[in-house]
């Protein structure tokens, strides 16, 4: 059981980390992690916040470029090159193909998340020399796994029914509101209408919350020492992952390939 | 081919290099792109998660400004705003309010902009008693507010990590008027306590342009009390010393030497601005 599922994961995580686009994109990221040392020395005060500040931002954009950008062209790629006839002719599940190509991609964005704040912990490690080091580093990028987890899932899930330029397009519209579902709750309760206070408050519960990831700022401060930050977050992900994957199911369930 | 795309890469540097506006200025220079960054600082999720990092930007931005050795108002204007905006997107970031507290603080037309940010730093970190202690200063030297100077310094005293003699200084401003030399000694205090250097650096600063206040204001009385005597301004400064008016002419901190005028008015031949706020 589930074995196609696994197959399809392996593949797509082999096929992934041999992306050379990924390569770049991880190679300016690292770039930018370690200019962050310059950027440090031009601010006073506690200067390696700012290292810890831009080196998670970089990790965070990077990440969300590479999940939507890759995420997107999971499924079409496959359907374009024809390669998903061979794979659905043998006894693999249309549900285990769509999931096993999202658990794949989740998998070489743990291991390149993972790989950049490696990094980031060294460079600032390195600019502290001798002082205390920062493990908080790893929450907050815990946490921007978790969205670069759940933006994969809506990007597979838009590819499972429509182009990949599209699919770009409604995943980083997600992203955008998924930062801002707060103030469109705010300001639908601002605007004195019943209707649009149902409105906001339908796209807060409803659209993803991506703010819930956000430890960067506790990261900085020291009080994200504790993975148990992670816990709620971690079960908010797994049920809107577990939502969004099934609708992806479903609708590839019902796609007719002719 | 690599000969000729080197050379096209040269040719559009030129090209770039011609076009280019000059150095850019950190004062009004970039209105448009400051405009939006202040309104999205008033929603801070609308820096999609990036906001600590927006706060940075911005906060290099200010100390670019903060850095300048004599500030224009419309740098003072700038730097607030620039001070506001990145607390804005993390009001965690104490030095924020440190730093505006004591820049701010030096330009009197500021003074206000000073205290409000230092309000806000209050606000979101009543446990830090070094954000109180410069809230008394401000009180009491920049707005000659006596009493609620003393408050805040009381309120810094009360609060864990602050050091012993901070209730003798507050009792000092509920007593005293607004002297340099009390303000020197706060001063000593606020050096002592200081670690980061460049903070130290303005601090130091500081205390100079007080000294060399409390000097002339020295300097001054003297000469009021030669003029008293004789009826007339001494002729020069050694003339005070003769007439056992003073011990000695002063020796100004920052290297340069006190002067009088025909007139009987005193100055230094470095500072040609007086220290507003100190001025009595």
């Amino acid at each position: 059981m589930l074995t196609g599922m696994l197959s399809v994961a392996a593949n797509t995580f082999r096929e992934t980390i041999r992306n050379k686009i990924l390569y770049a994109i991880l190679a300016f990221a690292l770039f930018v992690i370690g200019m962050t040392t310059f950027l440090a020395n031009l601010s006073f005060g506690d200067l390696a916040r700012v290292v810890v500040d831009l080196g998670l931002a970089s990790i965070h954009l990077f990440g969300v470029v590479m999940a939507v950008f890759i995420g997107i062209t999971l499924v079409s790629q496959e359907i374009d090159r024809k390669t998903v006839y061979i794979i659905l002719s043998k006894p693999v599940p249309r549900w285990e193909f769509v999931l096993g190509k999202a658990l794949g991609l989740c998998a070489t964005l743990g291991l390149i998340t993972f790989f950049m704040a490696v990094v980031l912990y060294l460079v600032h490690a390195g600019y502290r020399y001798g002082q205390t080091t920062e493990p908080g580093i790893f929450v907050a990028a815990a946490g921007i796994y978790m969205e670069l987890v759940l933006l994969t899932c809506l990007a597979s899930f838009f590819s499972t029914f429509t182009t990949p330029v599209l699919s770009a397009i409604f995943t980083l519209s997600m992203f955008l509101i998924g930062h801002i579902t707060r103030e469109l709750l705010f300001f639908g309760g601002k605007s004195g209408s019943p209707a649009a206070a149902w409105l906001g408050k339908a796209i807060y519960y409803l659209l993803p919350n991506l703010e819930i990831f956000n430890f960067k700022n506790v990261a900085v401060y020291g009080l994200a020492r504790s993975a148990s930050l992670l816990l709620l977050p971690l079960a908010y992900m797994l049920s809107y992952c577990a939502a969004v994957l099934l609708l992806a199911c479903v609708i590839f369930s019902r796609k007719d390939f002719k | 081919m690599l000969i000729a795309a080197v050379l096209f890469l040269g040719a559009s540097a030129l090209i770039s290099l011609r076009l280019s506006p000059g150095p850019m200025s950190w004062v009004g220079e970039n209105g448009a792109a400051d405009n939006l960054v202040v309104a999205i600082s008033r929603h801070p999720s609308l820096a999609l998660g990036f906001q600590n990092a927006c706060a940075d930007l911005v906060w290099l931005g200010a100390i670019q400004v903060a850095g300048n050795r004599t500030l224009s108002p419309a740098e003072y204007d700038r730097l607030a705003l620039l001070l506001d905006t990145a607390a804005n997107f993390d009001p965690r970031f104490e030095t924020i309010f440190l730093l505006g507290g004591l820049v701010l603080g030096e330009s009197p037309a500021h003074g206000r902009r000073a205290l409000a940010l230092l309000e806000r730093g209050r606000a979101n970190h009543p446990e830090s008693w070094q954000i109180h202690f410069y809230l008394g200063f401000t009180h009491y030297f920049i707005l000659g507010q006596a009493a609620e100077g003393g408050r805040a310094m009381a309120d810094a005293a009360r609060l864990p990590g602050s050091p012993g003699y901070l209730p003798g200084l507050a009792a000092r401003m509920f007593s005293e008027g607004r002297d340099p030399e009390t303000a020197l000694s706060f001063l000593e205090i606020m050096i002592r306590q200081e670690k980061d250097p460049s903070r130290l650096a303005i601090l130091e600063r500081r205390a100079g342009e007080v000294a060399v206040e409390r000097d002339l204001q020295r300097l001054e009385r003297a000469v009021d009390a030669y003029r008293a005597a004789n009826g007339r301004a001494p002729a020069s400064l050694p003339e005070l010393v003769r007439a056992g008016i003073l011990a000695r002419v002063p020796v100004a901190p920052d290297g340069g030497a006190y002067q009088i005028d025909q007139e009987g008015k005193v100055s230094s031949d470095r500072s040609r601005n007086r220290l507003k706020v100190l001025v009595k």
